[in-house]
């Protein structure tokens, strides 16, 4: 009998698999897909190496925060890559050019400088109000391990609870340079109305602490684990969907695996799947879990999804650049993404650069990331993979084209040199992941209803869990952060 | 709204969602022993409230409430305020 059963094999499964059958428990790691890693997943077409969701982390240096956990699960030693320190980010707003710098002071001083260089002044309130907001950034970060002692820490269950938003408007109270400081934040949802200081806090403060690229591509992340998990005697099974968690006498007994075609047993059970999904997975009758919960988490809201580009360009000849470019119609469009914007102008976009293995100066890969909305898509929600028609396919090549037309106002090598391309949208990660919607970064968390949205590891079943993106924080810091808030808080 | 009315209503989402006969639910009542509620669904029974009655409740003031008396006069100071 294993001692965990764990439903997925994204980052949070295995990181949590890992750590458990580093302890001496018996794992099994169960993923639906034929292929591992969720989210991290790199795809091979032509020979091409293309990645799906991650793109870059932060905070990997000495002392940083993710450096402090991916020690304990021995990733230290993938081929991590340095962005530039003092421009791993661009971010490009109408005209005008910022670059954000690592570390605080620095970030701080980069952004007042950029600002008057690009032809504006600033006021000696937003200055300081930089100044401040970088100094709150560093202290949320110093502070993140604060939640793997004590799940409902107040303080962070206080910034759970603020408006970010809000924090920048009393902070740094210019719009524009509002702006600029969010200019990066397409990898978390930035919608005025519910996103929580905590989520915007801990990301940016991560990534201006340091930021890395893997070269060749997130899914070694996936493999190392699983890898680890093996040689400490666990499994990971692929192609094995979890249908149904069998609950009797007020414990989970065991998982059904493809509708019955397996059952595996076990002493604790945890999912890294949608909490939804999780749930829907346990049947009703008899169990301890309330309807009242079900509705609740079947109720919450998703962020939105994500319509990728993975480019192939021709050799040599677009330099590789070793920062993201981040690219906005306007000031005021950046905090306006949440929402589907209709005309095509308005949607923000990033850049990001394969990092060569070959040490070239130039780029064999670019991907370009676009937020994407369900209602874009509803037309096929019903279709799957490889079968949603012609029309559909041409709704991907136009947007597609416009993105590329877009990025090639700034990256004028492009042009004539893409040699091939690939899209993907919030459908395909919802039939390859199972995320609802093709939500990128799952349950939305907001401020108003922290105490709905932000969920605990634990279930009214003792020896069912939870963890994952949808929890705590989402990127590989948060879905980390929530496989040792488990791992820490558990008591197995 | 007045006491009674408000305590009827309560009464009735709660037996309702919770799946408990309403006669259980007395006055001087345990809430957590009557609707069995563990750490996680007090945020149901915060969320339900909330959305009943269109009043907003803090974690820390959840906690302090033990009888089903004790949430009546909460909520109707919520619902007043
Ligand atoms: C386009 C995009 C770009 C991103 N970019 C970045 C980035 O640059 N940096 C960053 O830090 N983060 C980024 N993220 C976020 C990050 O990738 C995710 O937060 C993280 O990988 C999620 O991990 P997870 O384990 O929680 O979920 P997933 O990766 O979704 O893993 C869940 C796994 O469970 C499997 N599964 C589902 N149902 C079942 C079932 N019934 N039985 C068995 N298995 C099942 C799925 O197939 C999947 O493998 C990005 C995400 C997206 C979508």
């Amino acid at each position: 009998m294993y001692d965990f059963v764990i439903t997925g094999a994204g980052l949070a499964g295995l990181e949590f698999g890992y750590l458990m059958a580093k302890k001496g428990n018996r794992i099994c790691v169960l993923e639906k897909d034929s292929r591992i890693g969720g989210c991290l997943q790199t795809f091979r077409r032509n020979g091409h190496l293309y990645d799906t969701g991650f793109h870059y982390v932060g905070g990997l240096d000495e002392g940083q925060p993710l450096n402090t956990l991916f020690k304990e699960l021995d990733l230290l030693d993938l081929p991590w890559k340095r962005l530039d320190n003092d421009a791993f980010d661009e971010v490009i707003i109408g005209d005008e050019h910022y670059f954000f710098a690592n570390g605080f002071d620095d970030f701080a001083e980069k952004i007042i400088t950029d600002y008057k260089s690009n032809g504006n002044e600033i006021s000696k309130e937003s200055a300081e109000g930089i100044s401040e907001y970088a100094r709150f950034l560093k202290d949320v970060g110093d502070n993140i391990f604060n939640v793997l002692n004590d799940a409902a820490h107040s303080n962070t269950m206080d910034l759970f609870a603020r408006s970010a938003y809000q924090f920048l408007k009393d902070t740094i109270k210019d719009d524009k340079l509002i702006g600029i400081v969010s200019g990066t934040s397409m990898k978390l949802e930035l919608r005025p109305e519910t996103l929580p200081l905590y989520t915007f806090a801990q990301i940016n403060s991560s990534f201006i602490r340091s930021a890395w690229r893997l070269e060749g591509g997130g899914m070694q992340i996936a493999d190392k684990l699983a890898e680890g998990i093996k040689n400490f005697g666990g499994n990971v099974f692929t192609n094995a969907k979890v249908t149904k968690f069998i609950e009797k006498e007020g414990i989970i007994k065991a998982v059904e695996i493809n509708d019955g075609e397996q059952t595996i047993e076990g002493k604790n059970f945890i999912s890294s799947v949608h909490p939804k999904l999780t749930l829907d997975l346990v049947p009703k009758e008899g169990s301890q879990i309330k309807n009242i919960f079900r509705k609740r988490i079947a109720n919450l809201d998703n962020t939105y999804g994500m319509f990728t580009v993975n480019i192939k360009l021709k050799d040599g000849v677009v330099p590789y650049k070793n920062r993201n470019i981040y690219i906005h119609n306007s000031f005021s469009s950046i905090w306006q993404q949440s929402e589907y914007q209709p005309d095509f102008n308005n949607r923000s976009l990033m850049v990001s650069y394969q990092a060569p293995t070959d040490g070239s100066i130039f780029a064999k890969n670019i991907d370009i990331l676009m937020p994407m909305y369900w209602n874009e898509l509803t037309k096929w929600e019903d279709t799957k993979v490889g079968r949603r028609g012609e029309e559909y396919k041409e709704m991907k090549r136009r947007l597609a084209e416009k993105c590329i037309e877009k990025v090639t106002e700034y990256i004028p090598e492009l042009k004539g040199n893409i040699e091939d391309f690939h899209t993907s949208t919030p459908l395909t990660y919802r039939d390859y992941t199972g995320t609802i919607e093709g939500s990128a970064y799952g349950i939305r968390k907001d401020y108003n209803k922290s105490l709905m949205t932000v969920l605990a590891p634990n279930t009214s079943i003792p020896n069912l869990f939870m963890t994952g993106q949808n929890l705590n924080l989402h990127g590989v810091l948060g879905v980390t952060m929530t496989a040792f808030m488990l791992y820490k808080q558990g008591n197995f | 709204m007045t006491r009674e009315e408000l305590v009827a209503k309560t009464n009735e989402i709660l037996a309702d969602e919770f799946e408990v006969e309403i006669e259980d639910i007395q006055p001087d009542g345990d809430i957590k022993k009557t609707l069995e509620l563990d750490s996680l669904s007090i945020v149901d029974m915060v969320a339900l409230i909330e959305e009943t009655f269109g009043v907003k409740i803090l974690g820390t003031e959840v906690s302090k409430i033990k009888t089903f008396d004790a949430l009546y006069d909460f909520i109707l100071e919520k619902v007043n305020a």
